[in-house]
């Protein structure tokens, strides 16, 4: 079972907010797949390794010219010059 | 040309028309246009205003004698391909409403390359998360068959488009069934190509390691000539490997000798009954027709929802992560940087993505991850074994694509009934294997249904040959 | 009480390849805000990265010059946090396979040997860079976003600042003689993360740690751990307890203060990058990177003592440092003895590079002009006063050192009679020191060389100068 406190957690790490009856629904919909997914449960993996993919391909060190910062801005809901802007950030 | 002649054409008919002179490009661009304009069916979310403009310039090319393999004719793409034009890259999302690509996807780029006419993008479920079409942003695509009926999804608009008569063919996107499941709601061909086939740059990722593009169409034909321009491996997709290859020689070649498996388990999971005796029709029109059928066996087939449900919603959620609404798209600004995150995405996504996103984090947080993240990852290479042993054994595999046929708007009500919707497509993904779903017959209502094959990595050949011949054979009731 | 530093440390080393890590971006310091950007390295949707294989070269390369197993096979994993200098909101880094793992260095302290165990070093790409607006806003510019990036995790093995400073030290020349990267600190190329605790001496178990972020000088590096142990150890001794905590230093004000960005414990998510196969390293790869790799400080180090027959020290001095060991061979390729580069690499060159500002080391002079001042200076045609003149004049310009001898009149004064009534001269106006010396005060001879010096402008040829004054001031 999902606890109350997961679901928050899980909500601070999406970055998202919901409502009390948002979280409600939101935990009960979590449980129901959540307790869907136990099926997995019933095969036996332990002698299955850990990687499941084929072989990659590198690209060579080779520059190409970049984008225009205009284009790469165009988007931007706030800008200043070719910096994109957000409020301030304090570390 | 009379329009609904015009509009009913394959592609291959509409070339040699073009050819003939007995339409241009202009003429079928304008007819496409405005049969989206007075449609009912919302298949498409966002329209090319240099449509025609292009169209026009395909024309002279034609007439200049340049060549090009789709030159002059009228093709959508799901909206969550990138394009470097007027229209927006919305994912029919709320977050990327305006988001204008600063970039062609490389599909994109090779459809432009054959002289393709991109009249716009269609409908889908939010960054494809949804097989209804219901989770759009926008206003729900409809089932051409049935207005009341869903058109499946996600790529619910590019199949309702291709069956409406609105364009010529579509590009969707296929997660765990996104072009198979609305192409057999919508009585039309949808392939999804081996993993790696095409390139996934600029299709904004919903699952990257089960994403892949494929060609929405009305014939088999058309299918394997869009496929064999979108395929090969791209230098900016590191998972694409991929060389070109030629498939609509396929097209109504032989199939005797060809070996069919039939699976238990998986033709076991649940479905409606007119869906299962379509299916076993097929298989006794393949039987009648020269083609070997063998029993298989994949003992786990009934865990792949699970293992999908876990990895698609994992890199979902960090795919999605990137919409911060600080470079591009929704922004809320809120009373620091960290509540302009909150309520930047909170806007911008819809229930079912805010959803998803919840489940991916929760499977990838520290003390879960194991239990559910690694463990789905390790059923998933059993289910690939699976599947390697039985195509040791067979050319192909036959499913069902869907359990039912369309539903009406709002008949699914929970996340799991929605989810169920997925459980004959997902394991295909998961395996990364090609599948084609075509028409194989109607229910009661006159509903269509459809048909699943699945080959082997990289035998799209067998797919095409298979269901070419059927389309040619059989027909459609 | 007194208590056991326990310190490890996280260096962060961004390469110097000419593309970024994921994408064809130039990978260069500065510009104006991303100008050096593309889809990827700004995240737009649908963009992918495509792995760059000199990065993975480079790394394989850091990893055999710091006696590293390499992991023939190995992918990338995301790391997930939202901030702004990360567009994707996950790093692609790497937790579970690195390339390179279980690695050695060592290096000396006071010239006694230690080695410090490396857990790891991991290939990843750096974030970009935030900027304060003139208006308390922050800007954000990816120029640096996915400059490939290395981190080179040491076990907690220091005991000591001293330690930490002789081992960041060797990593950097050994970075920099392999050539992977100008570990240059002012521009960020190398970083420090350093993590402190104490423990009582003879303790098994390690006292809670905090982490101090982002050092970017040695300088800050000394203090920030020096302040750190003070502070822990005040807390102790007054009976409190560490707090577990990610601390920033504030180099102008001397103290290190809690990180509010990052309170919230960090759950990263990490998975494997679904957009990247994993990669695999054949044998003869790893041989070829072998092969190229250069002659280490440390190997050199024993070299330059076999074949020039160098004391450790000067063996050390000599070959710990790329650019130095790199000009040293050059003078002696130029013809210059082997003990007098030394010498005057350990004397005037150090002092030289000692007044310039910043930590890089930066030697224009060219080896020939170096050469030829030498010979001139070794005929005695030359005195040393005047060679370190003229090396200074030709320090940083392609000066022929004969013609700035001629034109500024540095000729030694070698002339016997010159030199003695010049001398005579001296003694005569000074009856004191002439006692001092006959009563048997050495010093007094260095008295009177220094005079004649002071008299000829230095110019005098010592050896002359040195004979006569015995001679006239007699035994």
């Amino acid at each position: 079972m999902i606890s109350r406190a997961d679901v928050e957690n899980t909500a601070k790490l999406s970055r998202l907010e919901f409502s009390k009856e948002e979280l409600d629904q939101i935990q009960v919909d979590m449980n129901s797949v959540i307790s869907y997914m136990e099926i997995l449960n019933k095969v036996n993996t332990s002698k299955v390794g850990d990687l499941v993919r084929e072989i990659g391909e590198m690209r060579e060190d080779e520059i190409c010219p970049s984008v225009d910062p205009e284009e790469l801005l165009k988007n931007a809901p706030k800008k200043e010059g070719t910096a994109f802007v957000v409020p301030k950030v304090i570390d | 040309m009379d329009k609904t002649k015009l509009l009913k054409l394959s592609i291959t008919e509409l070339i040699k028309a073009f050819e003939l002179g007995q339409t241009s490009s202009e003429e079928a661009t304008k007819a496409c246009l405005e049969k989206i304009k007075n449609s009912q069916l919302n298949a498409v979310v966002h329209i090319n205003e240099d449509a025609i403009n292009l169209a026009k310039e395909a024309d002279k090319k034609r007439r200049e004698g340049k060549k090009g393999r789709l030159l002059g004719v009228p093709i959508l793409l799901k909206a969550n391909m990138c394009t470097k034009d007027n229209m927006p890259t919305s994912c029919c999302s709320n977050f990327l409403k305006d988001f204008k690509s600063p970039y062609n996807a490389t599909v994109v780029e090779k459809l432009l390359k054959e002289g393709a006419v991109i009249i716009g993008k269609a409908n889908m479920d939010e960054f494809a998360m949804g097989a209804s079409n219901e989770t759009s942003a926008f206003a729900k695509a409809k089932n051409p068959h049935d207005l009341t009926r869903i058109p499946g999804g996600s790529s619910g608009g590019s199949a309702a488009a291709v069956a409406g008569l609105e364009c010529y063919a579509s590009l969707g996107s296929d997660t765990g069934g996104s072009i198979r499941q609305p192409s057999a709601l919508c009585g039309v061909v949808g392939l999804k190509p081996t993993y790696g086939s095409v390139s996934r740059r600029g299709l904004v990722a919903f699952a990257s390691s089960l994403d892949q593009i494929g060609p929405i169409t009305r014939t088999v034909e058309d299918n394997a000539l869009l496929y064999e321009i979108i395929m090969g491996e791209d230098e900016k997709d590191s998972t694409t490997n991929r060389k070109p290859e030629k498939f609509v020689q396929n097209i109504g070649a032989p199939i005797k000798g060809l070996t069919l498996g039939l699976a238990k388990e998986y033709l076991d999971l649940p479905a409606d009954s007119e869906v299962k005796q379509t299916v076993l029709n097929t298989i006794d029109f393949y039987k009648k027709n020269g083609v070997k059928v063998v029993e298989v066996s994949l003992p786990n087939i009934d865990k792949a929802l699970a293992v999908y449900y876990i990895l698609s919603s994992a890199e979902a959620a960090s795919n999605l992560s990137r919409f911060d609404g600080i470079r591009y798209g929704k922004r809320v600004e809120g009373k620091d940087l960290i509540d302009t995150y909150y309520k930047s995405r909170t806007a911008g996504f819809g229930a079912e993505v805010k959803r998803r996103i919840m489940l991916g984090n929760y499977v990838l947080s520290s003390g879960f991850y194991d239990a559910y993240y690694k463990k789905a990852t390790k059923v998933q290479q059993v289910l690939k074994q699976e599947f390697e042993n039985a195509f040791l054994k067979c050319d192909c595999l036959i499913a069902p694509v869907c359990p039912q046929v369309a539903w009406h708007f709002g008949e699914k009500s929970t996340p799991i009934s929605n989810y169920m919707a997925d459980i004959f497509t997902v394991p295909v993904n998961i395996v990364g294997r090609p599948a084609i779903s075509f028409p194989c017959g109607v229910n009661k209502d006159n509903m269509p249904i459809g048909v699943q094959l699945i080959a082997d990595m990289n035998r799209e050949d067998v797919l095409y040959k298979l269901a070419s011949y059927f389309e040619k054979h059989k027909g459609v009731k | 009480m007194d208590y056991e530093v326990v310190i490890g440390l996280e260096t962060h080393i961004e390469q110097n390849t000419k593309t970024k890590m994921f994408c064809s971006c130039k990978n260069e310091f500065g510009g104006a805000p991303n100008t050096n950007c593309c889809e990827v390295c700004t995240a737009m949707p649908g963009a992918l990265p495509v792995i760059n294989r000199q990065a993975v070269y480079n790394t394989i390369k850091a990893g055999l010059a710091t006696n590293c197993e390499i992991s023939k096979t190995f992918y990338f994993d995301r790391k997930g946090y939202f901030y702004p200098d990360l567009a994707k909101a996950y790093q692609i880094s790497q937790l579970y396979v690195p390339i390179c793992k279980n690695g050695k260095v060592e290096f000396e302290v006071n010239g006694k040997q230690y080695a410090i165990r490396l857990n790891r070093i991991h290939l990843e790409e750096d974030a970009g860079k935030l900027v304060h607006g003139l208006f308390g806003e922050t800007l954000v510019d990816f120029n640096r976003g996915g400059v490939p990036l290395m981190e080179i995790v040491t076990e907690p093995d220091f005991r000591s600042v001293e330690q930490v400073m002789a081992y960041l030290d060797t990593i950097k020349n050994i970075f920099k003689a392999i050539g992977v990267s100008e570990c240059r600190m002012e521009r960020g190329q190398l970083r420090c993360d350093v993590n402190v605790s104490l423990r009582p001496f003879g303790s098994p178990n390690f006292g809670t740690r905090t982490e101090m972020k982002n050092l970017n000088s040695f300088k800050a590096i000394e203090r920030a751990i020096k302040f750190e142990i003070s502070r822990q150890t005040k807390i102790l001794n007054s009976g409190g307890k560490i707090v577990q905590e990610t601390l920033r230093w504030d180099d102008v004000v001397g103290q290190n203060y809690p990180m509010r960005s990052k309170e919230d414990s960090q759950d990263y998510r990490y998975f494997p990058d679904p957009d990247l196969l994993p990669i695999t390293i054949t044998d003869e790869e790893i041989k070829k990177i072998k092969n190229e790799l250069p002659v280490l400080p440390a190997q050199l180090k024993s070299e330059y003592k076999k074949k020039y027959g160098f004391s450790d020290y000067d063996a050390t001095q000599l070959s710990k440092n790329i650019e130095i060991s790199k000009f040293f061979e050059e003078c002696v390729k130029a013809g210059i003895e082997p003990r007098e580069a030394s010498n005057w690499i350990q004397g005037e060159i150090s002092n030289i590079l000692n007044e310039q500002v910043g930590e890089e080391i930066v030697i224009k002079l060219v080896p020939i002009n170096f050469a030829k001042l030498i010979g001139l200076y070794k005929a005695g045609e030359i005195s040393q006063a005047s060679a370190r003149q003229v090396l200074r004049k030709i320090w940083d310009s392609n000066e022929d050192p004969g013609e700035i001898v001629e034109k500024q009149g540095l000729k030694a004064l070698s002339d016997d009679t010159e030199i003695r009534k010049i001398v005579e001269e001296i003694i005569s106006k000074n009856p004191n020191a002439v006692n001092d010396y006959k009563s048997g005060n050495k010093k007094a001879l260095a008295f009177f060389v220094g005079q004649t010096m002071k008299a000829t402008q230095g110019k005098a040829n010592a050896g002359i100068v040195n004979k006569i004054i015995i001679e006239l001031l007699g035994e």
